[in-house]
């Protein structure tokens, strides 16, 4: 009999045991799901402020589009080339986002523009932020249909816009000429360096071109005793000759020139200097 | 007060009585296979298992059946005595009593059964055949070779099963029953038909299948270990309807005294 005593105080701690174990078993477990729980409500706390975060970095880079947009939207196509033209004329005129939130139309001011048409060419190419160039930006009609008066404004525009764009042209070309010192410069440096006919022809060429025609008869001379071949190096050698005065000397050196090649430019070119059209 | 919990863990004392037998499936199956392999013209049938599968209560049950319309022997213990072995074996042919001075002669003994082929067909069942010797079962071997002497001889499946792969055995068990641990069901059956044989259905009524499944646990469905097990429980029950009667539920089958007596048992760990 005392063994079943024994065993029931066996069975007691077996018991406690066994408690103990499935205690610890379901902390365990609630150990887990809470850590799960925590985990999925961090990363929605996380997600949250990311995409708070993305948001405001939309709001911010849609603020620009918001002021163009409408300007494009009231107005047709063909008016969007100026309404860009005027706004960068603008510059950081403060006053164009002020008002831009509603569609925006520039509109001219005839009168003044009649009168500052010409003047406004001028100093256009000095300066692209001088008063005649600046345009007001008043609020456009809540409708996209334009007055007569607006009409005949953007056509008036759209011409001046032509005139601006001609300007800019010229200022190419004469950048362009300005540049051609330089160029002579390292073409001398760039024949120093290789001794080719290709270079010294260059020189001859844009000496011809300037107006030195001693200058572009030396170096045509260099081009054609370096490659006799080529039919510019003549050319231009009889064409300074012709230049300078000795008209019969460029002659017999083009007929002379003309035996071998054959070729129907120095023919041309005989013509041009007999008949003084040079 | 009569403590009834006491004739209950009786029934579940290791015996291989013939009214404690119980009838499953599966060793109806067994039964009925083993009846047949003897009207087969076999020398020898080897019935064989894990220990506490129900060999020796086959073999009693075979045994008892058959007695009255076959020559059939019984040798439940194992002879170790060579001596003794052909002196039982004898008697039990002649059915003549041999006196304890005297030694029955093999040869001889070889010769009559020799001379009572065609005449007669005896078998001799043989459980625990594990303990014999290797020589005893050559001898037994020899004497199944005459034809008159039919042996079923029982083996635990772990032990000495190099016997049954020589070659002269090999060549000489024509029929092998084997038989295994039963089910969680056969298990279950197996507790209500016993307690039920005995008149405790209310008992077993109380036995729920969650309580099989824990005894299955523990015994894996061995007849042995099960027995073991539900003795130990209703002597527990004993126990404490002697000592504390109400820790004793008339309705409920007690979880804790089936923990008890795992722990008891060494199942599980205290």
């Amino acid at each position: 009999m005392d063994n079943i005593k024994e065993l029931e105080k066996r069975w007691y701690f077996y018991k406690a045991k066994q408690s103990l174990l499935s205690l610890n078993a379901g902390a365990f477990i609630l150990m887990l799901s809470l850590g799960g729980y925590y985990s999925y409500l961090k990363s929605d706390v996380i997600m949250g402020l990311f995409n708070k975060k993305t948001l405001i970095a939309e709001t911010k880079t849609k603020i620009p589009e918001l002021i163009e947009e409408p300007v494009l939207m009231a107005n047709a196509q063909t008016l969007k080339k100026d309404v860009v033209i005027a706004s960068k004329n603008e510059g950081l005129n403060s006053s164009l986002y002020e008002v831009s939130l509603e569609p925006v139309i520039p509109i001219v001011n005839m009168e003044s523009k009649s009168r500052k048409r010409t003047a406004s060419k001028r100093t256009y190419k000095a300066t692209n932020n001088t008063k005649s160039s600046q345009r007001k930006m008043v609020k456009a009609k809540a409708s996209t249909y334009l007055t007569a008066s607006e009409l005949s404004t953007i056509k008036h525009e759209i011409k001046h816009s032509r005139v601006i764009s001609r300007d800019t042209e010229n200022i190419k070309k004469i950048n362009l000429n300005g540049s051609s010192v330089n160029y002579i410069e390292t073409m001398k440096k760039k024949f120093s360096i290789s001794k080719k006919p290709r270079e010294a022809l260059l020189l001859a060429k844009a000496f011809y071109a300037k107006g030195k025609y001693s200058q572009s008869e030396k170096w045509a001379l260099t081009a054609n005793k370096l490659d006799s071949s080529k039919d510019e190096s003549w050319h231009i050698f009889a064409k300074s000759k012709a230049k300078l005065g000795q008209k019969n000397q460029a002659l017999k050196i083009l007929s002379s020139y003309y035996k071998k090649s054959h070729s129907p430019k120095t023919k041309a070119l005989i013509v041009k200097i007999k008949t003084e059209r040079l | 007060m009569n403590n009834h919990f006491e004739n209950i863990k009786n029934i579940f004392i290791d015996s291989i009585e013939r009214n404690s037998y119980v009838e499953l499936k599966s060793a109806q199956y067994n039964y009925q296979l083993l009846e047949k392999s003897l009207d087969k013209p076999l020398k020898m049938i080897l019935l064989f298992g894990k220990p506490g599968t129900g060999k020796s209560m086959l073999l009693n049950k075979l045994y008892h059946n058959l007695k009255e319309s076959r020559e059939i022997f019984y040798f439940d213990a194992p002879i170790l005595s060579e001596k003794e072995f052909l002196r039982r074996v004898y008697e039990s042919i002649t059915n003549k009593e041999v006196s304890r001075e005297l030694r029955v002669n093999f040869d001889a003994l070889l010769r009559f059964c020799q001379k009572l082929k065609g005449q007669r067909e005896i078998v001799f069942l043989l459980d625990e055949c594990q303990l014999y010797s290797e020589a005893l079962m050559e001898k037994i071997r020899l004497l199944s070779d005459t034809r008159t002497v039919k042996f079923i001889i029982t083996l635990h499946k772990t032990d000495n099963e190099d016997i049954i792969a020589k070659q002269h055995f090999k060549t000489r068990i024509w029929e092998v029953v084997e038989l295994s641990n039963v089910s969680e069901d056969d298990l279950h059956l197996y507790i209500q038909k016993k307690l039920i044989q005995k008149g405790f259905v209310e008992i077993s009524n109380m036995i729920k299948k969650k309580h099989i499944k824990f005894i299955y646990t523990y015994t894996q469905g061995n007849f042995r270990e099960t027995n073991k097990f539900l003795y130990t429980l209703f002597d527990i029950y004993e126990y404490f309807y002697e000592n504390r009667p109400h820790k004793v539920s008339n309705e409920k089958f007690s979880k804790k005294f089936l923990e008890m007596a795992a722990l008891k048992l060494g199942y599980i760990d205290g």
